[in-house]
């Protein structure tokens, strides 16, 4: 760069810095801001290159740079604040993530940039943003980080809300970015409530996207209680602009109740709404995160084409002892079937959950877990329980220790193996200070890319309340990382990691 | 290019951030809770200290300290100390928040956030995330995270903030 846009930069930066000290007073603003940094040196596994562990292992090295800036005023001529933010994002993806998934290089002041502007029981926001409609039947746009998933949309939205209405448009275009595409997306949520504790909602969305057709999306949803049970329906139909073709639909319904200090709650799922669609992520109804090592192993909904159920109880039988028992069962549809089958054509799912914790002693506390689930598509086959037991105990007042020992036992019916896996992990923790974390967890599979063993430690530092350093040493298992059914896949990792997480 | 004005920016908001960045004033918001009420920070009559903890039901160490969190309330609302909950649980994993609540007996008020609209208004990232504000309205402390032992130093400082003596117990 030459003396003369350095000097441009640096008049720009100085200005910025002068108005803001300045715009401070007159308008009462407050500055906030965080800043998240990760660097990761070392090797990766890469499971694309047809060779064995450890031949398979290639450099990695990733820089990501989260600076996230917002200033709100909160004397201002009409309204009651004005928020103003900017996110600025510099990433350097590992070799691995530039060859084999949509991970690039990026360097972006205008990551995200948002104006919320609050008007008495309005809200209008500008720039980039994120909503829901109901359940998400219809329209679900949002952010995460961890799975580099972002189906936000930068354009606009308004907000209405009172005691007896509730109103939301949203109009604006994806990035496209891992999985979401460049499209154009707009939506109108009208929700009226008639008595205290029942509502009844519609919501249209319109989608315009490179690889979906246009098409409308009407849904329509109700919720409230009878007597003690809070029930909640919500039904979304598919409508592409140029016939049925792909045209599908869901539903998603459930109770819940809590009689004599026992919570029962009842999901269904119906999904069919024939493509893959990012920005409509309804309920997976189903338990998605059990032990560590089930986890590791997770059912990816599939939102296209399931029916299913889960059923949970919850209770605390006595004041020392918490128990909470979770059933899901799932299946693509089997002809107008409206419940889940176990055929393997069908892609069954089965899952039991069940844990306790127990307040032996004010010092000591106890956690045992219970896992089981079978998974089948037309060429998987796979039966899978697993055992948790967690112990923490203090030492003092702000001195703990955490020891977690897991075993999973796994059937693959397909290949007609047998194995199991283990994770011993030991955790001692000082409020304020931070945690040192050792972890050991190890696979009998056989034919693994990915190795057998997984040795790791981290230390985590609290620093000045609102700063954290995190180092990592040693090895991490990679897998498919999920969360509310957004899966992506992620290499095993050797070497060191820093990670800062800081809040201003 | 990009780099360099990315990194001068980044130093000068530093600077901006620690000349401004503290004690400010709770942004306002306006959140339902589990049965279906409206509730604005702005008409809360904060008399002592409220206490906002965002949490999910996916969120092992968030379930860890809601205990410890409604022992406090227990032993400290009638001095002053109010404790709202906030449930950082998407529409897709919201209706496990009302269960779990029954299901261990809390007693605290628990508002929904689905789009983590209010948890980013307070600049908030990690789960469990804490925010004490005084009866000016304005934040006191912030804290992220949970380990064992931080409901000791949380249970001091709210004496300390509510000027209790050490024979108020």
């Amino acid at each position: 760069m030459n003396s003369s846009r350095q000097f441009g930069v640096l008049l720009l930066l100085s200005l910025l810095l002068t108005f803001s000290l300045s715009i401070t007073s007159v308008y009462a603003a407050d500055f906030q801001g965080s800043i998240k940094a990760r660097l990761d040196t070392g090797q990766e596994v890469n499971t694309q290159s047809g060779l064995e562990y450890p031949d398979n292992l290639m450099d990695r090295t990733y820089f990501e740079s989260l600076l996230t800036a917002e200033v709100h005023f909160k004397k201002i001529p009409v309204g009651k604040r004005l928020r103003l933010g900017i996110r600025m994002v510099d990433l350097e993806a590992s070799d691995y993530d530039l060859n084999y998934t949509a991970l690039e290089d990026q360097r972006r002041i205008d990551d995200k940039i948002y104006a919320q502007w609050t008007i008495a029981k309005w809200e209008v926001w500008a720039g980039d943003v994120t909503e829901t409609f109901g359940k998400g039947l219809a329209l679900s746009l949002y952010e995460n980080r961890d799975l580099y998933y972002s189906t936000s949309l930068r354009g606009g939205k308004v907000s209405y809300i009172s005691k007896k209405l509730r109103a939301k448009a949203i109009y604006g275009h994806s990035r496209e970015w891992f999985n979401v595409q460049n499209d154009v997306v707009g939506g109108i949520s009208l929700e009226y409530r008639p008595w205290r504790q029942w509502h009844v909602g519609v919501n249209l969305v319109h989608h315009e996207g490179v690889t979906y057709e246009k098409r409308f999306t009407p849904g329509i949803y109700s919720g409230g209680k009878v007597g003690p049970v809070s029930l909640y329906g919500e039904y979304a139909q598919r409508r592409p602009e140029d016939g049925d073709i792909l045209a599908g639909d869901g539903t998603y319904l459930s109770a819940e109740t809590t009689l004599l200090g026992v919570s029962a709650q009842i999901n269904y799922k119906y999904y069919n709404f024939g493509i893959e669609n990012p920005f409509q992520t309804p309920p997976i109804a189903e338990r998605e995160i059990t032990t560590t090592l089930l986890t590791q192993h997770p059912h990816v909904p599939d939102m296209v084409d399931q029916v299913g159920f889960e059923i949970n109880l919850a209770a605390t039988p006595i004041e020392v002892l918490f128990v909470d028992l979770n059933f899901s069962r799932s299946s693509r549809h089997s002809g107008n079937n409206p419940f889940p089958t176990l055929k393997q054509e069908d892609a069954a799912y089965w899952n039991f959950y069940g844990e306790t914790e127990w307040y032996a002693h004010p010092n000591v506390t106890s956690k045992l877990a219970f896992g089981a689930n079978e998974e089948a598509y037309p060429a998987f086959w796979q039966e899978k329980s697993g055992l948790r037991e967690e112990l923490i105990v203090t030492l003092g007042n702000l001195w703990s220790v955490t020891l977690d020992l897991e075993n999973m036992w796994v059937t693959d019916r397909e290949n007609d193996e047998d194995y199991t896996e283990q994770l011993i992990a030991v955790a001692l923790a000082k409020a304020t200070l931070g945690s040192i974390y050792l972890s050991y967890e190890q696979t009998g599979r056989e034919d693994t890319t990915e190795g057998e063993n997984w040795i790791g430690a981290e230390l985590l530092f609290e620093m000045l309340k609102n700063h954290r350093l995190t180092l990592f040493f040693g090895q991490e298992r990679g897998g498919l990382k999920c969360s509310s059914g957004v899966c992506r896949t992620v290499q095993s990792f050797e070497g060191l990691r820093l990670t800062y997480d800081g809040r201003f | 290019m990009t780099r360099t004005v990315i990194s001068g920016l980044t130093a000068t908001l530093l600077l901006l951030f620690s000349l401004t960045a503290f004690a400010a004033e709770a942004p306002d918001f306006i959140l339902e809770d589990t049965e279906g009420d409206l509730l604005t920070l702005s008409d809360l009559d904060i008399d002592g200290l409220l206490l906002l903890n965002f949490w999910a039901t996916w969120c092992k160490p968030c379930k860890s300290e809601m205990p410890h969190l409604q022992a406090l309330y227990d032993k400290y609302s009638e001095d002053g100390l109010q404790l709202i909950m906030v449930a950082e649980d998407s529409p897709k994993t919201q209706s496990k928040v009302r269960p779990y609540i029954n299901s261990k007996g809390f007693t605290f008020q628990v508002l929904l956030d689905p789009d983590q609209e209010v948890l980013s208004l307070f600049q908030g990232s990690t789960l469990p995330y804490q925010v004490l504000i005084d009866s000016d309205g304005s934040i006191i402390e912030t804290h992220q995270g949970y380990t064992h032992g931080d409901e000791v130093v949380l249970e001091a400082k709210i004496r300390e903030l509510l000027k209790l003596e050490s024979g108020d117990e």
